[in-house]
């Protein structure tokens, strides 16, 4: 077989041609919008007059944001977000993976299947029906509360109680994912590699310690990198359980940028502040490329 | 014997763990069968009395289920035609050729498959104002195209994984035989990939039918889809419980169906990160 001949046949230009239009409808409905945001963050456009031409702005928005703290205050709640929810929902997920794998569970497989049921639905239906769930009177959390003699809990007009609320939620949206990750690599251990701890006389900690984990440990990374990003991109589950509230106590980045635009109407504003987070989360997906090859090799 | 009660014991542990799990299911379809009159009560009643289909009716008969469900299809059909259009040539290419900005291309679509929701969030305030201002908004044919394009990073890169398995002799024959890169990926490839192409598929099905953020700023309330229309039930308009659940059930149902009939082959690319938003 003349293999040189065959590679100048794949290697060709010609493979740009069939690549274009997905290009171009890419560029037009994300690329181009997002080049775009770095204009209006120049710019005072507001509801007004964006369909005229706002005045440029030069960094005036970004002076705001930055020196006026506006940009802190949400930062800092995504980032106490990411401290609570991250590890819960890594945590959750590896106690349900490792549970479910036990070799004392009988039909481990089908209750696996059970319990990750959670993950088929559309998440914002199931954030809907949570909603439903923390309401004060009739909500099936509280129901529950009066029936065995407790106050009910006010989950989201309280300010506390409303940040413990997405935390719920959010574990529940993200546990099926970090689970199954973490139960894939459980499953692909070998199990002769236990059966000899076992004539060692290893007991299950032991066992869970320097087999387990060792082994899991890459899944567990790539789940935490994961939910660390969905837990900085948060916006779904706040939006809709109570908009960020109440009295817009629990912003986050998104959330933030989405009202200040939307609901108050500063796209110039809420555009310079959506860069930030941009160039933020730039950079936090370049730590965690490094991360991920560091331990590659 | 001690083996015994631990082994019923765990099973038990993880057969409440499912249940817990699953709370949100059985509530909501115990608030879509009661009578609106129970439906308010500050009484726990997990099991119903006087079930009737009442809501399931008036849902179906009274209300703009079917507008919505008919704006969801047109939506879905455009984002579906268009993506697949230009994908399938894409990510083929992707495959069989060697070019220069491939891998960046390649690792980019990626890591952009992953972040894809809140980027849509980031983009937002530009997209709209672009859309206004080129009079392209409150379409359903304009929405289907976004989609489209918020699906090209993902789906190009699952189907080049999935061209990589598929042994080459076949095309490489062809194209010795002077067969176009089209008359190959037409006559050749797409016969053999239609397991992969089917995943696709379904992945776009997943991601758009339970889109919800661009549409609600993109289409007024005459053209919204089946995810809009329960989303402002709920949070703009403060429906009645058990309409709301009767049409977030006959809107989540069939999702869930084909998202557990197709699990199996669903899952190599879901564990790969937070696809589904």
């Amino acid at each position: 077989m003349p293999k040189r001949a065959k590679y100048s046949i794949w290697r060709t230009k010609r493979a740009y041609l069939y690549i274009i239009p997905s290009l171009i409808l890419f560029f037009f409905f994300f690329l181009y919008p997002l080049i775009y945001t770095l204009y209006i963050s120049m710019t005072n456009a507001n509801f007004f007059n964006i369909m005229k031409e706002p005045t440029f702005y030069g960094l005036e928005n970004y002076k705001t944001l930055i020196f006026e703290g506006k940009f802190f205050n949400p930062f800092i709640k995504t980032i106490l977000f990411i401290l609570t929810s991250v590890p819960l929902k890594v945590f959750t997920g590896l106690l349900l993976a490792v549970l479910f794998s036990s070799s004392y569970i009988k039909a481990r497989r089908i209750l696996f299947s059970l319990i990750i049921i959670p993950w088929s639905a559309p998440w914002f239906f199931l954030v809907l029906i949570w909603r439903g769930m923390f309401n004060q009177d009739f909500g099936i959390i509280n129901q529950f509360l009066r029936s065995i003699g407790l106050m009910p809990i006010n989950w989201l007009n309280d300010i506390k109680n409303a940040f413990i609320s997405y935390n719920i939620v959010e574990v529940y949206l993200a546990y099926p994912f970090v689970t199954s990750v973490i139960f894939a690599a459980i499953q692909s251990i070998p199990s002769d590699l236990y059966e000899s701890a076992i004539v060692d006389g290893a007991n299950a900690w032991i066992k869970f310690r320097y087999i387990t984990l060792p082994l899991i440990k890459k899944s567990i990374l790539w789940a935490t990198i994961m939910t660390t990003m969905a837990s900085y991109l948060i916006f779904g589950v706040p939006f809709l359980l109570n908009r960020g509230g109440p009295a817009r106590e629990n912003e986050f980045l998104l959330i933030y940028g989405y009202k200040e635009s939307f609901d108050f109407g500063y796209y110039g504003y809420g555009a310079a502040f959506m860069v930030l987070v941009f160039i933020i989360l730039t950079i936090l997906v370049i730590v965690f490329l490094r991360l991920t090859r560091m331990l590659e090799e | 014997m001690k083996i015994k009660i631990l082994s019923i014991l765990l099973t038990t542990f993880a057969i409440l763990l499912i249940i817990i799990a699953l709370i949100p299911f059985y509530w909501i379809v115990l608030c879509s069968i009661r009578p609106y009159s129970t439906l308010y009560t500050t009484e726990v009643a997990l099991i119903p009395t006087n079930i009737t289909i009442d809501a399931f009716q008036r849902v179906l008969f009274e209300s703009k289920f079917f507008i919505w469900l008919r704006n969801s299809l047109i939506v879905y059909i455009i984002t579906l035609f268009v993506c697949m259009l230009v994908t399938l040539p894409a990510s083929y290419s992707f495959s069989r050729f060697e070019f220069l900005g491939k891998k960046t291309l390649l690792s980019s679509y990626f890591i952009l498959s992953q972040i894809m929701s809140g980027m849509s969030v980031i983009g937002l305030i530009a997209l709209y104002t672009l859309l206004m201002k080129l009079k392209l908004i409150n379409s359903l044919i304009t929405l289907g195209f976004v989609y489209a394009a918020y699906n090209v990073p993902f789906i190009s890169w699952y189907l080049k994984t999935y061209f990589d398995t598929l042994p080459k002799n076949f095309d490489e024959a062809a194209f010795v035989d002077g067969a176009s890169f089209i008359q190959n990926l037409r006559y050749v490839v797409l016969p053999i990939a239609k397991p992969g192409i089917i995943v696709a598929i379904i992945f776009i099905t997943i991601i758009t039918w339970s889109e919800w953020v661009i549409a609600s700023m993109l289409l007024g309330s005459e053209n919204f889809t089946l995810a809009v229309g329960l989303v402002s039930l709920q949070v703009r308009w403060e429906t009645p419980w058990n309409l709301f659940a009767a049409t977030s059930i006959l809107y989540a149902l069939p999702i869930i169906i084909v998202f557990i009939i197709a699990q199996r082959y669903l899952k190599s690319g879901l564990t790969l990160g937070g696809i589904k938003g």
